[in-house]
């Protein structure tokens, strides 16, 4: 939404363009929630609002695993005409031609987030690294992925709670101890409620001698 | 009237005492996840749709009218509350119901959003009652080339009305016909695009896509944003939600004038009720400034009626036309949609005909929801608030053990975990650049039946295309789809330029 050719919008813009500290502009002054600033990102040159293009990235990049199925695909010599390569034919050259003018569109006009306001006094003056906040990020991410690894060799039990424990610690929560009883004591009542009493198949852990 | 009798058998079915347990679970779990911030009802739907499989399939459904009514209703609750829609169709309530609640009404905001989401949902549900099996005869007229045609206005409605951006929404469209065309061709029986992965022979499940891209992307976004930008305040709302008789007769009009303006819009695919509340808090902008009376802006409780009433009105006739025609007009029906699949039911003009107990049962268990739902809120409303209490870590935490244990229980594969994570990181990538998810979930849900009727169309035809615009249907759709895409189109230019003169007569002050 906001362009920096916007004035209206451009207070955290211009923190990109414009040098890596930008005095803090606060739009209205007279709410009553003391506003502090707003959020500072590190300047990154050209990528300052581009990092967008990672998107039709995603997007090219799907397009051209579609493009060699499309290539590999096993087709019967007598199939109907459209065949089932019809269809994937359309959504490749789209997929391609979205992210190219999507990809122009970021490099014409740069776009970036819309800055968060900062109301704590600790935080003012500190310039992130990044817009997400990565290692937290990581956190999350890497506690499912955690998670897909450990459910069938460690069970439910242990394995959902401990993604539970990274979840609440990508959120902030720094009291490990209290957290994992909490974790431990949620994946069990889970674990009784859904896995014993309405009989859905959870893992209960290789290591232990059960089964799938 | 025969419309009528079928209801009636349809409340004996739906009002077993099972059954009004199921509605009233469905209520409260509902409104539970649409009060959680950022959570909305289409959430709601999506990670309780796994739990419905233990039911049978009309315990099920009416389980899911309730869960479905009741995310309504939370959406709205944290609207006026907190300022947080779950949901974009709870975006026009915020305008006045928060305000309204800032200036300690928060009660009768309550209630009146209650009210008129009851007055809309009713309204609809009894048209639709007798809507649909003339809805659904008149489909039986619909063919291949007709349903594409259908399905291709589904889509460019939805990618270029609902975001922003045009160039996003089909994006994210296109990406959702691309996740549908993995698996085994239903025509041919040809393998696409599965690498010789034999759990995407069946393609990739729905309620995959859906818990990923809606619920694990929330989470990740959340993650990598909540120490920036923690800024959410609470408001304390006590007292009892009592309208009084000057509130009520005031706030009345405007229920009945957004019930009106959302009724037609949920029959046609423009993306939810988004669009219908939006109008109908502009209408009532508009007249409150033309009789002089300038209540908005300080918590005006027309600005709130409205298009609570619009969003439930178009919520319920978007039910018919899922019904009778098939078409999921938002990204909850496309979720119920997926819902019927699982249990071998294809909603269309057919349902009726192979499966009355559970239409009829479920267009009854809509009445009930509501009726549940209205008491369940008006007194319960500022109960809902605590729910905030519990700290956003073990919350979060929470809902992502759910997902992986709703998704692990369809599945029984790791490898659908792992597809969960790779969908939900693009959910996450989506949502960080702003590209908006409905057109991605309507593209995966329409896909097949758009290239299943496209191929059907032109394998009839002998190839010749002109057989896509050779019906008075077809015709009149792409006329209308054309008209749609004008007008957003002139609106968006319209809004440009009105934008680019405020910003010329802020420079200039």
């Amino acid at each position: 939404m906001s362009t920096p050719t916007n004035p209206t919008g451009a207070s955290g813009a211009a923190a990109g363009e414009s040098g890596p500290v930008i005095p803090a502009h606060t739009p209205d002054a007279a709410a009553e929630i003391p506003v502090l600033g707003t959020e500072q990102i590190r300047e990154r040159g050209w990528w300052t609002g581009r990092a967008g293009l990672l998107f039709p990235l995603i997007l090219a990049a799907l397009a051209t695993y579609m493009l060699v199925g499309q290539f590999m695909m096993d087709v019967a010599e007598d199939v109907d005409r459209p065949g089932p390569q019809f269809m994937p034919a359309l959504i490749i050259t789209a997929m391609y031609v979205l992210a190219v003018l999507i990809a122009l569109d970021i490099v014409r006009r740069p776009q970036l987030p819309e800055m968060a306001v900062v109301t704590d006094p600790a935080e003012v003056g500190k310039v992130h690294a990044r817009y997400s906040d990565w290692p937290r990020l990581a956190w999350a991410i890497g506690g499912v992925a955690v998670f897909a690894v450990l459910l069938v060799p460690l069970g439910w039990i242990i394995s959902a709670a401990l993604l539970f424990w990274c979840i609440a610690r990508s959120m902030g929560s720094v009291r490990v101890l209290f957290d994992i009883s909490l974790a431990l004591l949620f994946s069990s009542a889970v674990y009784l409620i859904f896995g014993v009493l309405l009989a859905v198949d959870l893992p209960s852990g290789l290591i232990f001698g059960g089964g799938r | 009237m025969e419309s009528l009798f079928s209801l009636i058998d349809g409340f004996g079915s739906a009002l077993t005492p099972m059954n009004l347990l199921w509605v009233l679970v469905g209520c409260l779990l509902g409104t539970a996840v649409g009060v959680l911030p950022g959570l909305g009802s289409s959430m709601a739907v999506a990670l309780l749709l796994p739990m419905t499989f233990a039911l049978d399939p009309t315990g099920a459904f009416i389980m899911f009218a309730g869960v479905y009514f009741g995310g309504l209703f939370g959406d709205s609750t944290m609207a006026i509350l907190m300022n947080t829609p779950g949901q974009g169709s709870a975006i026009a309530s915020t305008f006045e119901g928060h305000r309204m609640a800032k200036s300690g009404r928060a009660p009768q905001a309550l209630a009146t959003a209650a009210i008129g989401a009851f007055t809309g949902g009713m309204i609809s549900s009894v048209l639709v009652v007798f809507l649909a099996p003339a809805l659904a005869a008149f489909s039986t007229i619909f063919g291949p080339a007709e349903y594409f045609g259908l399905a291709l206005f589904a889509f460019i409605a939805t990618s270029s009305v609902v975001s922003d951006s045009v160039l996003k929404g089909l994006a994210s469209l296109v990406l959702g016909l691309a996740i549908a065309v993995v698996g085994i061709d239903s025509v041919t029986g040809t393998e696409r695009f599965t690498s010789g992965v034999p759990e995407l022979f069946d393609g990739i499940s729905l309620v995959t896509v859906t818990v990923a891209v809606l619920a694990l992307g929330e989470v990740f976004r959340v993650a990598s944003r909540l120490r920036r930008d923690p800024g959410a305040m609470l408001i304390q709302s006590s007292g009892r939600p009592f309208l009084s008789g000057r509130e009520f007769r005031e706030a009345l009009p405007a229920w009945l004038r957004g019930t009106s303006i959302g009724l037609p819009f949920g029959v046609v695919p423009v993306g939810g009720s988004e669009v219908p509340t939006f109008m109908a808090y502009g209408l009532e902008r508009r007249l409150d400034k033309r009789s002089g009376r300038n209540q908005f802006g300080k918590g005006a409780i027309r600005g709130l009626a409205a298009p609570e009433a619009a969003g439930n009105a178009t919520t319920g006739t978007a039910m018919a036309s899922l019904l009778a025609l098939g078409l999921p007009v938002s990204a909850t029906a496309a979720i119920m949609l997926a819902a019927f699949q699982q249990y071998g039911l294809q909603p269309g003009p057919l349902l009726f005909d192979r499966a009355p107990d559970l239409v009829w049962g479920l267009l009854a268990s809509f009445f009930i929801a509501m009726i549940v739902l209205l008491i369940l809120n008006l007194p319960f409303a500022p109960l809902w608030a605590k729910l905030l209490l519990i700290p956003k870590p073990y919350l979060y935490a929470g809902i992502t053990v759910f997902c992986v244990l709703g998704i692990y229980a369809t599945s029984n594969s790791v490898f659908d975990l792992w597809m969960l994570l790779g969908i939900g990181v693009v959910g996450f990538v989506m949502r960080r650049f702003d590209i908006p998810l409905a057109p991605l979930m309507i593209g995966m849900v329409l896909g097949p039946l758009a290239e299943t009727s496209l191929r059907d169309a032109l394998l009839s035809s002998g190839g010749n295309y002109a057989v896509l615009v050779s019906s008075p249907i077809t015709i009149v759709l792409y006329l209308v789809l054309v008209a749609v895409v004008g007008f957003s189109l002139f609106g968006r230019m319209a809004q440009r330029r009105k934008e680019r003169g405020n910003v010329m007569t802020d420079v200039d002050g």
